[in-house]
């Protein structure tokens, strides 16, 4: 028997002759590709929307937006009336709670937080020498959205000092490319074997001298700040999480002999990016917002979704955010949109043609409006959560069970005020309370606390625990 | 009054004498309260506490002073001291309210207002605070160019991210640096394809006066030290010269490699080398609270500055000389003149002006991709023509009036201008409606991407004044909103009305910012000139300058007009100054800085006014060779 490392090369090595999209789900073998002892990984996703859910919209329950939810109600939990105006912070109204999101800390100013978003903290607890993933990924954080400029208004993972994290990716082939791809694609496509020995022996020294750099300069006697350290330290973090993936090829080491290895790995043609959205690469979002028909934005963030569902199931990644639509969102979308299980249609198009839905339905408030495009809004998050749900693992239980996904969003009716804020926890491998509800004035830094320390995950995230929502 | 000097100085808090300068919010200016005023004594047992101070402070004062204590009125005027500042808010302050500060109150407030809001605001500590920045994508790619005669291809340039840019800032700018998973997979990688293409034996002959291939070992330690000074930008020290040492014979000893892949190898690692990814200052070492850089740092900062790049051997040179001999502000010019004559100097230009016209930030999404290029570039090709580009320079202040416009005959055609030939070309933009100068040229007014007075007022005034604009306080979303709502539908004059009419600390606050853009009334969203909306209401030009404090300013007819007045204020020409210090050092400059922006701007204007007495007015500046020591970790 041969000792057969798999890593990302060999992955996609294997994984030329096949080209499937979300089919392969349901022939994939994840056992057979997880860490040796076929544990489940610890995992943390993050998802939010944008432009808040007012109070009497959530009290609808089933009956309103949050019904792309309802089949999956039973896995999580949900809390409505939260709030954060005890978190208030730098930065000016619009966005001085933005980056209390998933961090549960005040944030400092107009581009910081306070603290690392929570599946930072989860993966810096558990992981502080990289992510033994498939590939060594340490997150990713994508979605659709056109907001920038006011950093927190999209921006979801921050890092352990309080700096922006990524910045979401919106091209799902770019998502593709992070979690199954191109990363040294040079090496991957070079077919020589020698060649690729020599290669990974040269750069596993590289790295080991180039490591010794970035200790001395972050250690007790370099000359930098804390801060600057903090940066160094966070750039190291990811290098060796890379290079360890690429050169050791062991994070996933088993001894299935090669041949059986008939690994079916998505094909990047089947992800490329939706033409109909105009914005992949723009900067900045002025205040009427790019406009995009709501069916192509869905598809986009479907193909991210699955990419993501794809990636967690194989274990090429463990932590991420996926966010649809931003605070003060500005991106506009055309069609006409039925919310069909609650009975409602709104013309986008019309509605939004001159004003994007921050302006046009939450600033100048039309709850019918409102109701019907926050469904549409939540029904895309619903996807990624449901899709989650119905890929089988190998200790029987769903993709959703097994990870901790919080689903968020930064305000209620009084959107840049401070209440009635809706969030929901689902699978958290079984450390909650499911199918719980609560409506409780609690500020959802308590909720964010509560979560980690269920998986004893160091962080400083202030506030009370909710026993409540413990198993 | 004596009673309450007496407490504070009991409770050891009797401050140096700030300026302090109380300011009602209907706008009635408060100045020192009379000592034999009705105040009801200090309580002597109340322990001013800095948390409840701030607790009361925003419920009672957050509206009219905001969250620096600045917005839109700045306690920072005056110079009361905190007995004085206690007595002031006991007995006038929130004015015209029932819901009172009393004197208990006033003591824990002012106690915050002295000891944390007005010795260092929310965002102090960026303005002085050293930290890593790593090298920027342009930084990167120069880098390479310069160091190892590589240029990165177009692919390769695209595999690093884009640095994200707030709409303020610089791409300099450190503090919104991000660093995600992109950037490290991109260096990791053009470390091996840039190091590839590198002819190493040419490179040591280059930098080490030997063939590292062909040569023995006493080569190839020359080679480490010369490439090690010049990636790191500073002389690599015993531990770096053990290590590179090693990676070099471990690599040369494998067996299907040679001394070319241990070579190359050493760049490599060089290349992924924190030393050359950040720049990085000795921010822990001197007994002071500030330092003048050593001069590896200050060759450094020069060149990232000037060129955009890394220093190159003369630099070092005079890195060096400064190591060994002290800082010679004669050698200083010397080398800033020698770098200002260099053509790389033109990679800062164009920098600084993409930034300043924010054609780096711009989406332009009501234009197609083609025609948002052209505003793009045509702008900043218009502001490279005054400053230098095309080898001729002109005072920056001209810009203001400049109507020697680089167009496209598409962007031309828009302005009513036959083409000059295809490509981009000067046009004489005399004449236009409304048109004089870089603020009204069609790429500049569309990339601020908004009509509304607000969105135009709140960019002109930073940019062009630099005066900060506060954020509304809190709690007063509701209105903004309702008002929002009401002015929907409304030209930007009707609704700056609106706005202005409500009075208040609306008015206060807008009136500091939105008259400037009066002018912009007649030009869209992507900078096309009409006298009337697509309502067949009538749009205006006229209007005035506002004064820093939101008064009236010179008034103006016309946007030319308006572009006069810039063109004649020694305001703007400063803050050009301040813009470029800014860019320079990646951060923005707040009040300890004024007097060395004065020098700057002073020297700049002595200079000539142009964009490169600008550059040399900064690089000689002695802020900028200056660094803030970190005392305590």
């Amino acid at each position: 028997m041969k000792k057969q490392f798999i890593n990302r090369r060999l992955l996609l090595k294997g994984a030329g002759s096949v080209a499937i999209g979300l089919p392969l789900l349901e022939e994939f073998s994840p056992d057979k590709v997880w860490a040796q002892d076929g544990a489940i990984p610890y995992r943390l996703l993050t998802l939010s929307f944008g432009l808040g859910l007012e109070k009497s919209l959530q009290d609808e329950g089933w009956n309103g937006p949050l019904e792309p939810l309802k089949d999956i109600a039973h896995k999580g939990v949900m809390f409505s009336n939260m709030r954060n105006d005890h978190m208030r912070g730098g930065g000016e109204p619009h966005f001085e709670v933005g980056a209390t999101l998933f961090t549960g800390i005040r944030q400092q100013g107009f581009h910081q937080a306070n603290g690392p978003s929570m599946e930072q903290a989860m993966r810096m607890h558990f992981h502080p020498n990289g992510v033994p993933s498939l590939n060594g990924l340490l997150s990713k954080s994508a979605g659709i959205w056109s907001r920038t400029g006011a950093v927190p208004q999209y921006m979801r993972v921050w890092n352990a000092d309080g700096s922006p994290g990524e910045r979401p990716e919106r091209r799902p082939s770019k998502v593709f490319d992070a979690i199954f791809g191109s990363i040294n694609s040079d090496l991957t496509n070079n077919t020589n074997d020698l060649e690729i020995q020599k290669e990974l022996r040269i750069r596993r020294s590289v790295l080991d001298s180039v490591k010794d750099d970035y200790l001395r300069l972050t250690g007790p006697n370099s000359y930098l700040g804390q801060e600057s350290k903090n940066r160094i330290n966070n750039h190291f973090e990811t290098i060796r999480a890379i290079e360890k993936s690429l050169i050791e090829g062991d994070i996933a080491a088993t001894d299935i002999e090669q041949g059986e290895m008939q690994l079916n790995l998505p094909n990047k043609d089947d992800y490329q990016d939706p033409p109909g959205i105009p914005f992949y690469d723009a900067p900045s979002g002025p205040q009427t917002g790019p406009m995009t028909h709501w069916q192509e934005a869905q598809k986009a963030f479907r193909l991210i979704s699955d990419l993501y569902v794809l990636g967690l199931s194989i274990d090429a990644l463990r932590f991420g955010n996926l966010i649809f639509v931003g605070a003060g969102e500005h991106l506009r979308f055309d069609g006409v949109y039925t919310a069909t299980n609650i009975g409602g249609t709104l013309d986008f198009g019309r509605t939004f043609a001159n004003r994007s839905p921050h302006d046009g339905i939450l600033h100048s408030y039309v709850r019918s409006s409102f109701r019907i495009y926050q469904h549409y809004v939540i029904s895309q998050v619903a996807y990624a959560l449901r899709e989650m749900d119905k890929v089988v693992e190998p200790n029987g239980k769903t993709l959703l069970d097994n990870t901790l996904s919080i689903l968020a969003t930064e305000y209620g009716y009084n959107h840049e005020g401070t209440g009635n804020i809706f969030h929901a926890l689902y699978g958290g491998n079984g450390k909650f309370r499911l199918g719980t509800k609560f409506n409780n004035n609690w500020g959802y830094n308590n909720l964010y606390k509560t979560a980690l320390d269920a998986y004893d995950v160091a962080h400083n995230i202030p506030g009370n625990t909710i026993g409540e929502m413990l198993a | 009054m004596l009673t309450s000097i007496i407490n504070a100085i009991r409770n050891g808090l009797l401050v140096s004498a700030s300026m302090m300068w109380l300011i009602a919010c209907d706008g009635a200016t408060n100045t020192s309260s009379d000592s034999s005023a009705n105040v009801s004594s200090t309580p002597a047992d109340v322990t001013p506490d800095v948390l409840l101070g701030e607790e009361l402070y925003n419920t009672h004062c957050l509206k009219c002073h905001g969250v620096d204590g600045k917005s839109p009125f700045d306690i920072d005027k005056s110079d009361l001291t905190l007995a004085q500042m206690i007595e002031e808010i006991d007995l006038n302050m929130p004015p015209d309210t029932e819901n009172d500060c009393d004197n208990e109150c006033a003591i824990h407030v002012s106690e915050y207002v002295q000891s944390v809001l007005l010795t260092a605001g929310p965002d102090f500590s960026y303005e002085r605070r050293p930290i890593a920045a790593r090298i920027i994508k342009p930084h990167y790619i120069n880098s390479i160019k310069d160091l190892l005669g590589v240029t990165l291809t177009e692919e390769q340039q695209d595999s690093i991210p884009v640095e994200f840019i707030n709409e303020k800032g610089f791409i300099t700018a450190f503090d919104s640096q991000q660093l995600i998973t992109p950037h490290i997979e991109a260096f990791t990688t053009l470390s091996r394809q840039v190091t590839d293409v590198v002819d190493v034996i040419d490179l040591s002959l280059r930098i080490a006066n030997c063939d590292i291939v062909n040569s023995g070992n006493v080569c190839m330690r020359q080679f480490i030290t010369s490439a090690g000074l010049r990636f790191f930008r500073q002389p690599i020290d015993s531990a770096d010269d053990a290590r590179l040492n090693e990676l070099f014979f471990t690599v040369a000893s494998f067996e299907d490699s040679d001394r070319e892949d241990a070579a190359k190898a050493v760049l490599r690692a060089l290349m992924q080398s924190p030393q050359f990814l950040y720049r990085l200052e000795r921010e822990t070492e001197g007994d002071q609270d500030i330092r003048l850089l050593n001069g590896y740092e200050l060759a450094s900062r020069l060149a990232f500055f000037l060129w955009q790049s890394s220093p190159d051997d003369e630099l070092l040179q005079f890195a060096n000389n400064i190591e060994r001999n002290g800082f010679s502000e004669a050698a200083l010019s010397t080398q800033v003149e020698r770098m200002l004559a260099n053509e790389k100097v033109s990679r800062a230009r164009t920098a600084f002006w993409l930034d300043y016209t924010l054609s780096s930030t711009s989406a332009l999404l009501g234009a197609s991709p083609d025609e948002a290029e052209q505003l793009r570039r045509s702008v900043v090709e218009t502001a490279l023509r005054v400053s230098g580009g095309n080898g001729f320079e002109s005072p920056l202040q001209n810009l203001f009036t400049t109507t020697d416009w680089v167009l496209t005959p598409q962007l031309a055609r828009n302005l009513g201008l036959p083409s000059q030939g295809d490509g981009y070309r000067v046009y004489d933009a005399a004449g236009l409606p409304q048109r004089a100068g870089l603020l009204t040229h069609p790429g500049f007014v569309a990339n601020i991407g908004s009509t509304s007075f607000v969105g135009r007022g709140v960019i002109l005034t930073e940019r062009v004044l630099c005066r900060e604009i506060q954020p509304p306080p809190p709690g007063i979303q509701n209105e903004i909103d309702q008002t929002a709502e009401e002015t929907l539908d409304y030209t930007p004059r009707q609704a700056s009305d609106y706005r202005f009419g409500l009075g208040g600390v609306c008015e206060a606050c807008h009136s500091t910012f939105e008259p400037i853009a009066f002018a912009f009334e007649q030009f869209d969203v992507l900078g096309n000139y009409s006298v009337r909306d697509d309502q067949g209401r009538n749009l205006f030009a006229t209007g005035y300058l506002q004064t820093k404090s939101g008064g009236m300013g010179p008034s103006y007819q016309s946007a030319p007009e308006l572009m006069q007045i810039l063109a004649n204020s020694d305001e703007t020409s400063e803050c050009f100054s301040r813009n470029m210090m800014k860019f320079a050092m990646g951060r923005s400059y707040a009040a300890h800085a004024d007097e060395q922006i004065s020098i700057a701007h002073r020297n700049h204007s002595d200079g000539g006014g142009t964009f490169t007495a600008l550059l040399r007015a900064i690089a000689m500046n002695p802020l900028f060779r200056t660094l803030y020591v970190i005392k305590s970790q």
